[in-house]
């Protein structure tokens, strides 16, 4: 371990992920982000916030990575939740087996379904899996009628082009689905991967102004979707209690 | 220095502007009249009726001014800003005078006239007779001892007891009939036969004659205000100082019957409290808007005012209020409280007497006067009940994301529980609120006393020293001075507990001395009109004549104290990474060579302010300890001692007596404000320092107070409104007491940005989004700030 310009950095290669450096070092330079914690664990820590919760009208959003990656911790947490009567949302990417998906959608309150690539080629280059089982699971999803919303991050050069945006909004259309909400792309990851000692793959890529916004919305309103921009917020409390 | 304008109208901005220009200077004439009175009937007869003389001399002699365009009057010096002396309390020295006039931050102008009179009259006169003399004369060794290594401070060094608000009781009642009152409580007591029947004839006799006195001082400015109207060229001018004249005369004789009435009595009854003595946080009309919102609503219906009519003489009354700094303070009083403000804080909203919503339009009228005013005094909160709409809170929030300081936010639910446990009664509960900086109190029948600041964590460093303060060198707690030992954690609180217990003691010891200085030497007859029972007891304010008497000791430092004792728990007690030697002689080089050492403990302790259990339940046990060593004591004058914890700037001062802590706080820096974390070390965002700080028993109290910072953006919007209300609401449904959200600006950022440490949990908004600062990037960090320098203010 040496020092680099933005504090220590590791060996990736040579680091066996022991974490007693972060023991040992007095500055607290390197964390150990994250605890293993069971469902009961993990629920008893949320509801410590409850009063909080219901004074917000907010709840608990299960976001990533992808929660589906572990299904069944997930349902076990979700479904204690439900039994405190905690609203819950899952915040997915929608790459995950139907049965999955459909069961967590029986114990949550909102899906928060990431669109990012409908097109087949680009989404097998940019995220390295296909969009089909993504768009198969969002078309059932919408006839199970739940509570729903689909959000598109948007990625400038790689799918906000008005050719990607048209594409993308007849798909849209075609699975039954008016509106969605946009995620412009912003690079507050960039920090945090430095500090883990990790390449950020989009480094220089710059954010997006309301006016490059506001030419996405155009462009999707032209082709018939309806963009929900309450979304486009998220308050400071998310810091807080998530 | 030259401000924005700010007002609503040209009158307003040129009031405005005076006070602000104006540099605040000393006046002698108050000392010289009281002198004179002194002189004359010192010994002659009793303390009511000289202090009685002495504040009709003032009433009758003082110089009084009516400022060009204005249209409440009345100065408590010759003119805005010149502020009296007050030498019975403290008699300043020539050098002190050079201190006050000389200091960079709150000094005064001095003259070398005054300086000559200083000299010539005040200090051969009062020289061994002030108060300020008397107290340090009559405290023991062991007291002085404790004062100079900072383990306390002393509120009645300089100043009087005051630490009381104004109810409704004079919008309807006049001076005249106060007076009456007086004449048939005399015929009763005239017939008593015990023992004090001489002494409470001469304090109603003296309150009569404050009464008296207060009335004349009001026809003074009537006819001042009627040569000035005789000579006025202006028509409209001359209708206005006519008009003066006949508020002057209305009232404080008789009660007043509109708005403009109402707040120049209120003015005059101000300018009387804080003329007669130098009453900590000055004075304060506490629930203006429920006081006043009967006028308001009549003169509206019958056409005589209109809202804009209202908001001008609104602005007229804060102008007045920043026209008088708090008195010059020197030495520890400075320290513990250096600002010019005199702490007036107006309570807005709340509940009323029957419990119902007290919100109306004249609160949200009063916001934008706030607002609009941007002035250092008066102070202001909103009080904010359950029964209260949202709308209240996001109208207030408007004015707090501006960043300039103000209102404050109060739980009118805590504080009624406070009161109540207090063993008020509900009305009298609901009609309370808060005053000075935090504190609850029942307005207009309550006397609660702020004695000092008490100093937790110098208690712990003496602890660890067996006794001795390290600074001083000299044992003035229990023990020897060896080395300690300890053979559990529990057994070091235990040791703390013995030891707070000696210094709670040594403190109360030395209160009751001054309390019955004085209530012997120094009553307030005029005060004691003001706030009842003083009248029916025929007993002075000073001698626990009020309905309710408490007495407050302010704890400060509980973020240190907790993250020290934390630290100690973890790496001595339960790791044993360092020994107790060990540790000591590492806090005793302040770190030097060992800075791994301090990086540990800074890195590897549960730090109050996070909801962590570790640190949270030990700050439980601190206060749970402060708590049973105050409450309940009795004080000399039939009330109860009470904790609150609130620092004004004490915490700075208090940092500054004690070497480095084991939280890894070096030597002299500050202590933990409020109940606030220690500053930077609560990372978990404002959710889980709301849930640390409703860990204490904030009902327990007389008051707490807890600082939130935030950059203008996290409150921007709707959505930052929103937030806004849902933490205040969660914080106060557990019983919070009081927060009050600080907004940083663009050089706080700048400092954050070189020393990111100080500044671990501040929070930015950065594009619908918010993060902790340090996790941004450079060139981010300098974008945000960039924007709050744009939007700030």
């Amino acid at each position: 371990m040496k020092k680099g310009p933005s504090g220590p950095l590791v060996n990736q290669e040579l680091c066996g992920n022991c974490f007693l450096c972060s023991e040992f070092c007095p500055a607290g330079a390197v964390e150990k982000a994250g605890q293993t914690k069971n469902a009961l664990e993990l629920v008893t820590e949320l509801l410590k916030d409850r009063l909080v919760f219901e004074e917000s009208g907010g709840g608990v959003t299960f976001s990533g990575g992808e929660p589906l990656m572990q299904p069944e911790f997930l349902l076990e947490v979700l479904k204690l939740l439900k039994q405190e009567g905690v609203h819950t949302a899952i915040e997915t990417c929608g790459y995950t087996s139907w049965h999955n998906l459909v069961n967590a959608a029986a114990l949550t309150d909102l899906i928060l379904y990431d669109l990012k690539l409908i097109d087949e080629d680009q989404s097998k280059k940019y995220t390295g899996v296909s969009s089909k089982l993504i768009l198969s699971n969002l078309k059932k999803l919408v006839s199970l009628n739940v509570n729903l919303h689909v959000r598109m991050p948007l990625i400038k050069g790689i799918n906000d082009d008005i050719n990607s945006l048209e594409k993308a909004a007849a798909s849209l259309q075609e699975m039954g689905i008016e509106k969605i909400e946009l995620i412009p792309y912003h690079n507050f990851g960039e920090a945090k991967y430095e500090k883990i000692g990790r390449d950020y793959g989009l480094k220089g890529l710059s954010r997006y102004s309301d006016a490059d916004l506001q030419k996405v919305r155009i462009i999707l309103s032209k082709a018939g979707i309806m963009i929900n921009r309450e979304g486009e917020l998220n308050d400071y409390s998310r810091t807080g209690s998530h | 220095m030259i401000t924005a304008e700010r007002g609503a109208t040209e009158r307003v901005k040129q009031l405005r502007a005076q006070s602000e220009n104006t540099v605040p200077e000393i006046s002698l004439e108050r000392a010289l009249l009281v002198t004179e009175v002194y002189r004359h009937n010192y010994g002659k007869v009793s303390p009511p009726l000289l202090r009685a003389l002495a504040f009709k001399q003032i009433m009758e002699k003082k110089s009084i001014c009516i400022n060009d365009g204005e249209l409440l009057v009345g100065e408590r010096g010759p003119g805005p800003l010149a502020t009296p002396t007050y030498p019975e309390l403290c008699c300043h020295s020539i050098d002190d005078l050079t201190v006050i006039s000389e200091r960079k931050k709150i000094s005064f102008k001095v003259s070398e006239e005054v300086k000559k009179a200083q000299q010539d009259v005040i200090i051969p006169y009062w020289k061994g007779l002030s108060m300020r003399e008397k107290i340090f004369e009559n405290m023991s060794s062991a007291w002085l001892d404790c004062y100079q290594a900072g383990l306390f401070t002393e509120f009645m060094e300089q100043r009087a007891p005051g630490h009381t608000v104004a109810d409704d009781k004079i919008y309807h009642t006049g001076m005249l009939d106060l007076i009456s009152k007086i004449k048939a409580k005399l015929a009763e007591v005239e017939k008593e036969d015990g023992p004090d029947r001489s002494a409470r004839e001469d304090q109603l006799q003296a309150m009569a004659i404050c009464a008296e006195s207060l009335i004349r001082f009001a026809e003074r400015h009537a006819e001042l205000a009627e040569e000035q109207a005789r000579v006025e060229k202006d028509r409209t001018r001359k209708a206005e100082l006519l008009e003066i004249s006949r508020v002057c005369r209305q009232v404080p004789a008789h009660a007043p019957g509109n708005m403009w009435e109402a707040l120049q009595y209120y003015w005059f009854v101000h300018l009387g409290v804080i003329t007669e003595l130098n009453t900590w946080d000055a004075f304060c009309p506490g629930r203006l808007d429920q006081h006043l919102e009967p006028f308001y609503r009549n003169d509206l219906a019958a056409g005589t005012l209109d809202r804009e009519q209202a908001r001008e003489l609104l602005q007229c009354f804060w102008v007045k209020f920043n026209n008088q700094p708090a008195p010059p303070k020197v030495g520890i009083t400075l320290k513990e409280s250096g600002t010019y403000t005199d702490f007036a804080n107006i309570n807005l909203g709340g509940v009323k007497a029957d419990g119902s919503d007290g919100v109306s339009d004249l609160t949200y009228l009063l916001l934008e006067v706030i607002d609009e005013m941007r002035l250092l005094q008066p102070s202001t909160n909103v009080q904010v009940s359950k029964k209260n709409p949202d709308l209240f809170i996001r109208k207030a929030g408007e004015v707090i994301r501006k960043g300039w300081g103000q209102p404050s936010v109060f739980n009118v639910e805590a504080v009624i529980q406070e009161l109540l446990t207090q063993g008020k009664s509900l009305v009298d509960a609901r009609c309370g609120g808060t005053s000075g900086c935090v504190e609850t109190g029942a307005f207009g029948k309550e006397s609660y006393i702020l004695t000092g600041y008490f100093n937790l964590t110098k208690v712990l460093e003496i602890t660890l020293n067996d006794g001795v303060d390290p600074a001083t060198e000299k044992l003035i707690g229990l023990g020897s001075g060896k080395e300690v030992q300890f053979d559990s954690f529990d057994q070091l609180l235990e040791s703390f507990r013995s030891q707070l217990h000696h210094f709670i003691e040594i403190k109360i010891t030395g209160n009751q001395v001054i309390e019955e200085l004085y209530a012997k030497n120094m009553p307030a007859p005029f005060l004691s009109l003001i706030i009842d029972d003083c009248l029916e007891n025929a007993r002075d304010y000073n001698a626990g004549g009020s309905r309710y008497n408490t007495n407050y000791i302010q704890g400060v430092g509980i973020g240190s104290i907790t993250d020290s004792l934390a630290a100690l728990k973890k790496h001595v007690f339960e790791d044993q990474k360092y020994t107790l030697p060990e540790l000591l002689a590492v806090l005793k080089n302040n770190f030097a060579g060992r800075e791994e050492v301090r990086q540990y403990l800074i890195h590897k302790t549960s730090h109050y302010g996070n909801d962590d259990d570790y640190a949270d339940l030990i700050m439980k046990q601190v206060f749970k300890l402060y708590y049973e060593a105050v409450n309940g004591r009795p004080s000399y004058r039939g009330g109860i001692y009470r904790i609150n914890m609130l620092p004004t700037t004490c915490h700075v001062y208090f940092g500054s007596v004690i070497g480095a802590t084991p939280d890894g706080r070096l030597s002299g820096m500050p202590l933990s404000e409020g109940i606030s974390p220690v500053q930077g070390v609560d990372l978990n965002g404002p959710t889980a320092v709301i849930k640390s700080a409703a860990k204490m028993d904030h009902l327990l109290t007389g008051g707490t107070l807890l600082n939130v910072k935030f950059t203008p953006q996290v409150l921007s919007g709707e959505k930052g409104l929103d937030s806004l209300v849902h933490l205040v609401r969660s914080y106060f449904r557990m019983d919070g007491h009081h927060i009050q959200f600080n907004v940083v600006d663009a050089e706080t950022l700048k400092g954050a940005q070189q020393n990111p440490e100080a500044y671990g949990n501040l929070i930015v908004r950065v594009a619908g989004y918010s993060d902790y600062f340090n996790n941004l990037s450079e060139q981010l960090q300098n974008e945000i700030i960039q924007r709050t320098a744009h939007e700030s203010l």
